[in-house]
């Protein structure tokens, strides 16, 4: 018999109809049998169900045309060169921040524990490792994204007056989220000063700050 | 009395440089473009800054069109290669690395926020960026695994590990 871990690892194949014959039927026969596993499944099928029937279709808030018309003229190298701006996530920015934290002290926990070897062999691409850019953080550690947030609070500082209450709100308990967890991890480098996965945790943290405080910012400005 | 152009004729006359023609052509599709840049973005600033992009570079790639599919799945695969090589070229892949771990996948026994009551769009926006482009690829947009390891430059595995990171994380949230 399947144990809950061994039937939870195949629960969203199984939902989507991935999954073997054989194997799915022994994760049906657990499911049979346990009742939570089945509420998961069930939960997860919801889910599932929810999120393909979002709508297809959401217009944008303005009108983004003109601002296409006023670049289809512009020369190919002038287009080619134009960046997209960089992801921000307002939105969900409360919950990107929680999950964040929530992520950042577990994985805390487990890399204080464990040997970083362990987690990077689980790199989700392999663009994502790329040794001498760790080697240059830990050569280079938190400096310039400290002096970034630092100059980035001040100007927010200037323009809190511009921000409704509920933002601000929603900014600060974040802020405080995410110094929350700078300041676990620093403590953890502290004590494991040559684990890079911390130092890259911790530039990850920092450039989440950059944004919350870039965003803010942004809006302070056009408010 | 004449009839509304055919959306092959906009395209033909757009390739000719008509953008009145051309500005048809982003009102039939904007809505559909912006839903998917919405998503994969997580914001709304940068979506619409992707969406714009997709159209000047559709208006550049105009002549590559040749008819072959309808010119919305044409856009359609723009604006996803766009979406996902400019997240793949993004060093925010970097902060995936960690978070991947399985220790974070285990069920936590409170839910994070209960009290804000965060609706399923809200909720996907604030996904970690890798397991949200999974996640809104293969659940909302009906990709399959395969398809997303290739347009990302993922592993299999990797695509299947982000959706049920995604799933787990959305499931705490939307509790
Ligand atoms: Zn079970």
């Amino acid at each position: 018999m399947m144990t809950c871990d061994d039937a939870g690892r195949w629960l969203d194949d199984l939902v989507d109809g991935d999954l073997g014959e054989a194997l799915a039927s022994e994760v049906r026969a657990h499911l049979d049998a346990c009742a939570a596993c089945r509420a998961e499944e069930c939960r997860r099928r919801e889910l599932v169900l929810e999120a393909a029937s979002l709508p297809r279709e959401i217009q944008p808030s303005g009108d983004l045309w003109a601002g296409i018309a006023a670049r289809l003229s512009e020369p190919v190298g002038i287009v080619e060169a134009r960046p997209v701006r960089r992801w921000t996530v307002w939105s969900g920015m409360a919950a990107a921040a929680v999950l964040l934290v929530a992520g950042t002290a577990l994985v805390t926990a487990h890399l204080v524990r464990s040997r970083p070897r362990a987690v990077t062999a689980r790199a989700s691409s392999p663009a994502a490792i790329v040794p001498a850019a760790i080697t240059s953080e830990l050569n280079a550690p938190q400096v310039d994204l400290e002096r970034a947030a630092g100059a980035l609070r001040a100007a927010l500082e200037s323009r809190r007056g511009q921000l409704s209450p509920a933002t601000l709100k929603v900014v600060d308990e974040n802020l405080a989220i995410i110094d929350a967890a700078i300041d676990r991890l620093q403590a953890a480098l502290r004590e494991d000063p040559g684990n890079r996965a911390l130092v890259t945790l911790l530039t990850a943290t920092w450039e989440r700050k950059i944004d919350l405080l870039q965003t803010a910012s942004e809006l302070a400005r056009t408010s | 009395m004449a009839t509304q152009p055919s959306e092959e004729q906009l395209v033909r006359a757009a390739q000719r440089g008509d953008v009145s023609s051309f500005e048809a052509l982003y009102r039939q599709h904007v809505g559909r473009i912006h839903a998917l840049c919405l998503r994969l973005a997580g914001g709304r600033a940068a979506a619409e800054d992707l969406t714009q992009e997709v159209f000047v570079r559709a208006w550049r790639k105009l002549g590559q069109f040749r008819g072959e599919a309808a010119f919305g799945t044409w856009l359609y695969r723009l604006a996803l290669n766009l979406a996902v090589s400019e997240r793949r070229s993004h060093a925010d892949a970097r902060h995936e690395v960690l978070t991947d771990d399985p220790v974070v996948l285990e069920p936590r026994p409170q839910s994070p926020v209960p009290e804000l009551g965060l609706d399923l769009e809200r909720a996907i926006a604030g996904l970690p960026a890798g397991a949200r482009q999974v996640f809104v690829l293969h659940d909302v947009e009906g990709h399959r695994h395969d398809e997303i390891a290739r347009l990302a430059g993922i592993a299999v595995g990797t695509s299947r590990a982000h959706l049920h990171r995604a799933r787990t994380l959305l499931r705490e949230v939307l509790r």
